[in-house]
């Protein structure tokens, strides 16, 4: 090591200063600073088509449940974290829907094979939602309710 | 007895024997629908289709030989239909041919062009043949739109407990069989004809009878359906457990079907010695009673106010423990027809080993826990309990034991100052129940094991909370001497235990040590002393229940 | 058994009664069962209907669950479940007639009647009804009114029937068809040389003219191996449909068996475009009622039935009455001609189903349950009716029989060709001049029968296709009129002489309105039982309608060949097969038809 360096305080000088001239920097270019005010301020997700956010079950024309509650997601979920019951429907012609449909989000691991074992398009995750954090355990169990409507 | 090539295989069958029920009891599995082994065989599903040849014949009607001294083979032009044909000295079958598999794919294709895309909602989704025959043996994409398929009608209530779905049905004709062979009340037919054939009952009629379920067991498809079990749970997340139904002294072997700690449904076992492939619907819906939300789930003790109050184990045991220790000659105890060998030998042990041989009673009635339809010849016997024989053989190798009767009069007499109850309803199976509560009322200290509230356990001193058939490992005797094993496919709910762990635990806290602890254990045990049990062990049990050899003369034919 | 639910009581009559206890004593009393087809048709005439009431009364008569009587009233279509007009008129749709305009009298009777086909009108005077081949296809266009058939139909005659229609079956005129049409008068005739015969019933003429000298001659001279020798020396095959030699057939008859053995006589004539079995009952029954008797002699039956179709009400009365006849000459009952061999002939009805022409479908349809045929083997010689040894014969091969017996298996051998021996009743339907029937030596060239003996096509009209053999046979073109028709030339040619019907085909009529047609026959008619017909005869059938309405593509036309290839050779009977070979056929030799519907989407001919 060189006598500047040995001394400590001229490289404790050179460092402060580089800090400072980051201080000033970013007093007088505020607009271009890369942090922003979250979240009072979002960033736009630009997520790419396939990105996995929270569910949704959808809905038909009428309103009612695409699910038909086969169980095939709650099958093909790795994290076992999809709970369905199953009642009659009043339409004939369908059959069967879900009573219950509860998926805890705390288990969710997002890989998407419940959007895929699917057979009838009921149940996305393309909602582009991540933002999933809630303070008590029971509120993160998303009942049938919840992914349908909000 | 003829002997056949499948496949290469040379198999040597009883004569009469057809080419399907061969290969499948040699694990060579040619896929099928309408053929089942306990109903005649129609052969109007087609799917049994295989390449049959027969040794060529010169007219002297000895075989033909080639050049090599084989038997010439002439193949029949056409495919036939193993389930049909007869097996014959020297037939050769062939099962994966092309012309077998082309015929398997039509025959499949056939069979889901006006099938309905149900698979999602339908119940049989997962133990269904036609999904089953389809991936194992076409796989072939359909030719057919939807809206082309042909519609008929869908949510038919064939009575309570059946829902018919005449769009999934093949026609297979499998239920009208069932009915017209097994109950010999014939109930179902096929109306119209053709791609227009549905099944009905007469109308104005209803299927209501005692057997109804096990239509839903042959249907290989969705078409019946059971209204009890109906959306309630995908097949495959049932785990089965293989036990024996406690409500008649046939002892059905069934299947208990389990998901989560709960149960969800129970089927019947093929056993051919005793129920064949067949239950009875009482039966196998008792698995109700198992869920009833009044379970006892919790020990408890009279207090000082006089309600019961819940207390823990150790609590309760010590406490029973010491009323049994403290009555000296005032003490008996009740056993019940409807526990299993482990538990009743395990009782006969406490009172022999830790009681100075105090005395043991058990009802002896044919009423059990729930009504069932009368006996039929078919599958229900007189008897609603399934251990009467095991109580009886048990008593004779303890050196008997006491009338139920002269023990309610010694209770009513206040000479029993504590009296252990093991019985599910000890009252209201009695042939006097009152006198019987007059008896139990005039006991100091009534101790009762039981899995439900009754009125011996609102009279109790201490309730110790049991478990139910499917809570528990153990062995039943049947009427005919059978003696077969139940195991538990779910854990007592709450704080229940096992009676053989409360019995075991009782004795604990009286200081003996039987030398062993488990169901198993507690067996083999019972096969030393007793001489109508020597020689049995639960390996020899497996699963399909053993016949001491005291009981051999005493099997009945064979139901399949 | 399930529960059933309170209804008001329906019962028999006494008359009614009467007639139900003397059709129990028909058959086996283990086997009453049998008894539930006609006593359904009696029911029904009783009741006006067939309704559950009635189900639930006649399954208490005969023992039965009544779901059992339920599934069989649900497979044959003479059953109505609730009341038809008081006049129900049965309007056949099937290829002759429809060659011959049936679909003008549908329209017509629609126009009149202000109703639809499966309607009532308001008043309950009339319904009407689209029904398969009524066996008279001579005459067509051809309906029913209740029993009576109405032939030669006009759209003034259908008129005149609607006004009066409790005379229609003197409002129709009958034409040259309707009798024994011949060609020249020197032929050989064995079966209908009595034809219109002033009294077919009576047996003085019948013998006056050397009848029953047969069947004297048999009980009084002969063994019956010998019989069954001489029959199968003749080399008569059967004129049923099959071809198989019927000496040959009866010689299969179990001896060993402890079960009665019985004869029955198929008479349920359903192969559209055949129409000879229903005049030989109804002019000539003696002639084969001596055969059967014979037959009967020669395979140990005491027992035999004649299936009759139920839309045949007239032969079948003429039947019984000759059979009455008989049993009151002695002729049949107990030790007949004292020679110690007793024999019963009872009418069996039989109510509306193609399949029950099947010899299994006919027995299952004897026995009183649905006309579903049997897996052979075991064969009928063996376990047929009732689990005995059975022949099945048709009602031509057996009036064949006494003339055999007479003059010799020799004389009738030096008849026909080889191998095909005798002569047939050939009916020929559709395009032709001179439809009818015609008793010929088999062998005769089909151009012949078409041009000579027919009279040929209509004015301006050329060939299209010749069906040879009934509903079941592959089509011919114009370039294969040649052959000769037999059964074993016929089936060298891919097709088949079956039952004799032959429906010629000129240019006026699409061809793929006549196979679609075909295809919805055999919808209509497949048991059902069994997994390739029931849903390939269906499958077929839409994906042809498809086709024809112009709404196919090129992958349907390959669809439909690949739908009959595969219905083919795997099935309990051969309707399936029946279904698949004109489909094959039309494919193979006139698929330029099916690709100008694709084309054109629709039909490109102009009429």
């Amino acid at each position: 090591m060189g006598l500047s360096e040995d001394l400590y305080l001229p490289e404790t000088a050179k460092a402060l200063g580089i800090t400072l001239r980051h201080l000033v920097t970013n007093l007088t270019h505020q607009s271009e600073m890369p942090t922003i005010n979250y979240p009072d301020v979002k960033r736009p997700l630009n997520a790419p088509e396939r990105y996995r956010g929270r569910h949704r079950l959808l809905k038909r024309e009428d309103g009612t449940p695409r699910c038909v509650a086969c169980m095939l997601c709650a099958t093909a979920c790795p994290a076992v974290c999809i709970h369905i019951e199953a009642e009659e429907s009043p339409t004939k012609t369908i059959e069967k829907r879900p009573m219950k449909f509860d998926i805890d989000m705390l288990r969710c691991v997002f890989c998407g094979l419940c959007v895929e074992a699917c057979p009838c398009d009921a149940i996305r995750m393309d909602t582009g939602k991540y933002e999933l954090a809630d303070t008590s355990r029971k509120s993160m169990i998303f009942d049938i309710d919840t992914l349908l409507n909000h | 007895m003829p002997k056949f090539t499948i496949d290469g295989k040379t198999l040597e069958v009883a004569p009469g024997t057809r080419v399907l029920e061969a290969a499948l009891k040699h694990g060579i599995h040619i896929p099928h629908f309408c053929f089942h082994p306990a109903l005649s065989a129609p052969a109007n599903c087609r799917m049994c289709l295989v390449d049959v040849g027969l040794p060529k014949m010169k007219p002297d009607r000895t075989p033909e030989l080639d050049a090599a001294g084989k038997p010439v083979i002439a193949m029949l032009p056409k495919l036939q239909t193993s389930c049909s044909t007869v097996v014959s000295e020297g037939m050769v079958v062939d099962t994966q041919g092309p012309r077998v598999k082309q015929g398997q794919h039509s025959v499949l294709e056939f069979i889901l062009i006006n099938h309905p895309l149900d698979c999602p909602i339908c119940d049989k989704a997962g133990e269904c043949m036609l999904q089953d025959n389809y991936f194992g043996w076409s796989r072939e994409d359909s030719r057919i739109e939807p809206p082309d398929k042909i519609r008929k009608h869908k949510i038919v209530d064939l009575g309570p407990k059946i829902v018919l779905d005449t769009e999934r049905c093949i026609l297979c004709t499998r239920c009208i069989r069932f009915y017209d062979e097994v109950t010999k009340a014939p109930s179902l037919g096929i109306v119209n004809r053709g791609t227009f054939s549905e099944l009905q009952v007469m109308p104005g009629r209803e299927l209501n009878g005692t057997y109804d379920y096990n239509i839903v067991d042959i249907c290989p498809v969705g078409a019946l359906t059971s209204r009890d079990f109906r959306f309630r749970k995908r097949v495959w997340f049932l785990k089965k457990t293989a036990a024996i139904c406690t409500h008649c002294a046939t002892g059905c072997n069934m299947t208990v079907e389990e998901d989560e700690g709960r149960l969800w449904r129970q089927t019947p076992r093929l056993n051919p010695a005793v129920n064949g492939f067949w239950m009875c619907d009482a039966g196998r819906s008792a698995y109700h009673h198992t869920l009833d939300a009044r379970r006892l789930t919790q020990p408890m003790r009279r207090g000082a106010g006089g309600t019961l109050e819940p207390a823990s184990w150790n609590e309760a045991l010590a406490f029973a423990a010491q009323k049994l220790r403290e009555s000296g000659a005032g003490v008996a105890g009740f056993v019940s027809n409807r526990s299993t060998n482990e538990e009743l030998f395990a009782f006969e042990r406490l009172f022999a080993q830790a009681l100075r041989g105090a005395p043991v009673a058990s009802l002896e009635t044919e009423v059990g826990i729930l009504p069932l339809p009368p006996a039929d010849g078919l599958l229900i016997r007189p008897d609603h309990n399934p251990n009467s024989r095991g109580v009886r053989e048990i008593a004779a190798s303890a050196g008997a034991w006491t009338g139920a009767e002269d023990l309610l009069s010694a209770c009513a007499e206040k000479r029993i100052r504590t009296l252990l109850v093991m019985d599910p309803d000890l009252v209201g199976r009695s042939p006097n129940p009152a006198a019987a509560e007059h008896a139990l009322a005039s006991v100091e200290n009534l101790i009762v094991i039981a899995s439900h509230p009754s009125a011996a356990t609102a009279l109790a001193h201490v309730v110790l909370p049991g478990a139910a058939a499917q809570e528990k490992d153990g062995t039943y005797t049947r009427f005919d001497g059978r003696v077969q094993r139940s195991r538990a496919a779910i854990p007592p709910p709450g704080h229940a235990r096992t009676e053989l762990e409360i019995l075991l635990g009782l004795a604990k806290m009286l200081g003996a040590d039987f030398g062993w602890t488990s169901p198993r254990a507690a067996f083999t045990s019972l096969a030393q002393a007793s001489k109508f049990f020597a020689g049995l062990t639960y390996d020899l049990i497996g699963p399909l229940g053993a016949v001491p050899a005291a009981a051999v003369a005493e099997q009945p034919a064979s139901l399949v | 058994m399930p529960t059933a639910v309170a209804s008001p009581p329906v019962v028999f009559s006494e008359a009614a009664l009467a007639k139900f206890r003397v059709l129990l004593t028909h058959y086996p009393e283990k086997h009453r069962r049998a008894a539930l087809i006609p006593t359904l048709r009696l029911a029904q005439r009783e009741f006006g209907c067939v309704s559950n009431e009635v189900i639930e009364y006649v399954a208490g008569l005969l023992g039965l669950a009544p779901v059992q009587v339920h599934e069989v009233v649900g497979f044959y279509t003479l059953f109505h479940r609730e009341p038809p007009g008081k006049y129900h008129l049965q309007v056949c749709t099937n290829v002759s007639c429809m060659l011959n305009g049936s679909q003008k009298i549908v329209d017509h009777v629609c126009r009149r009647l202000g109703i639809r086909p499966d309607q009532k009108t308001a008043d309950g005077k009339f319904s009407l009804e689209t029904v398969e081949c009524l066996a008279s296809c001579g005459t067509a266009p051809v309906m029913m009114v209740n029993d009576t058939y109405c032939e030669n139909l006009t759209t003034d005659a259908v008129d005149r029937i609607l006004d009066d229609p409790e005379r229609a079956g003197e409002l129709w005129i009958p034409n040259e068809a309707n009798y024994i049409r011949r060609w020249k008068t020197e032929d050989t005739l064995i079966v209908t040389r009595r034809f219109n015969n002033p009294d077919p019933v009576s047996l003085a003429l019948y013998e006056r003219d050397g009848g029953n000298a047969a069947w004297r001659k048999v009980l009084e001279e002969m063994k019956p191996d010998e019989v069954t020798e001489v029959v199968k020396q003749s080399g008569l095959v059967g004129r049923g449909g099959a071809g198989f030699s019927a000496g040959l057939k009866w010689s299969f008859i179990d001896r060993k068996s402890k079960e009665p053995h019985y004869l029955t006589v198929n008479a349920d004539e359903g192969e559209p475009g055949t129409f000879k079995d229903r005049y030989l009952m109804e002019q000539d029954p003696h002639m084969f009622l001596e055969g059967a008797s014979i037959c009967s002699y020669a395979i140990g039956a005491h027992t035999a039935y004649v299936y009759i179709r139920g839309e045949f009400g007239k032969a079948q009365e003429i039947v019984q009455k000759a059979i009455d006849a008989r049993t009151a000459a002695g002729l049949l009952g107990k030790n007949i001609l004292g020679s110690g061999f007793d024999l019963d002939i009872h009418v069996h009805t039989g109510a509306g189903a193609y399949i029950c022409g099947e010899e299994t479908g006919l027995l299952e349809s004897l026995e009183g349950k649905r006309g579903q045929p049997r897996s052979k083997p075991p064969f009928p010689a063996v376990i047929g009716l009732f689990q005995g040894p059975t022949i099945i014969n048709n009602v031509e091969t057996l009036a064949n029989v006494p003339d055999i017996i007479v003059k010799g298996a020799a004389w009738f051998a030096s008849i026909g060709v080889p191998k095909n021996t005798g002569t047939r009743m050939l009916t020929v339907s559709g395009h032709v001049m001179k439809p009818g029937y015609y008793e010929l030596p088999l062998g005769i060239p089909l151009r012949t029968l078409i041009y000579d003996v027919c009279g040929g096509l209509r004015p301006g009209r050329q060939l299209a296709a010749v069906i040879p053999g009934g509903a079941s046979s592959g089509w011919l073109l114009p370039s294969e009129i040649d052959v000769p028709m037999d059964f074993n030339s016929l089936r060298a040619a891919g097709s088949m002489a079956g039952s004799g019907a032959v429906m010629v085909i000129d240019d006026s009529v699409c061809l793929l309105k006549v196979l679609l047609r075909i295809e919805e026959f055999f919808q209509d008619e497949s048991c059902g039982q069994c997994t390739p017909c029931r849903e390939g005869t269906g499958w077929l059938a839409r994906v042809l309608h498809k086709i024809e309405h112009g709404e196919g593509t090129k992958a349907d036309i390959d669809l439909a060949f690949s739908i009959a290839n595969n219905m083919a050779g795997i099935t309990i009977c051969v309707l399936s097969d029946a279904a698949a070979m004109p489909m094959q056929a039309v494919i193979k030799k006139f698929r330029p038809v099916l690709e100008a519907h694709v084309e054109h989407r629709g039909c490109p001919q102009t009429h």
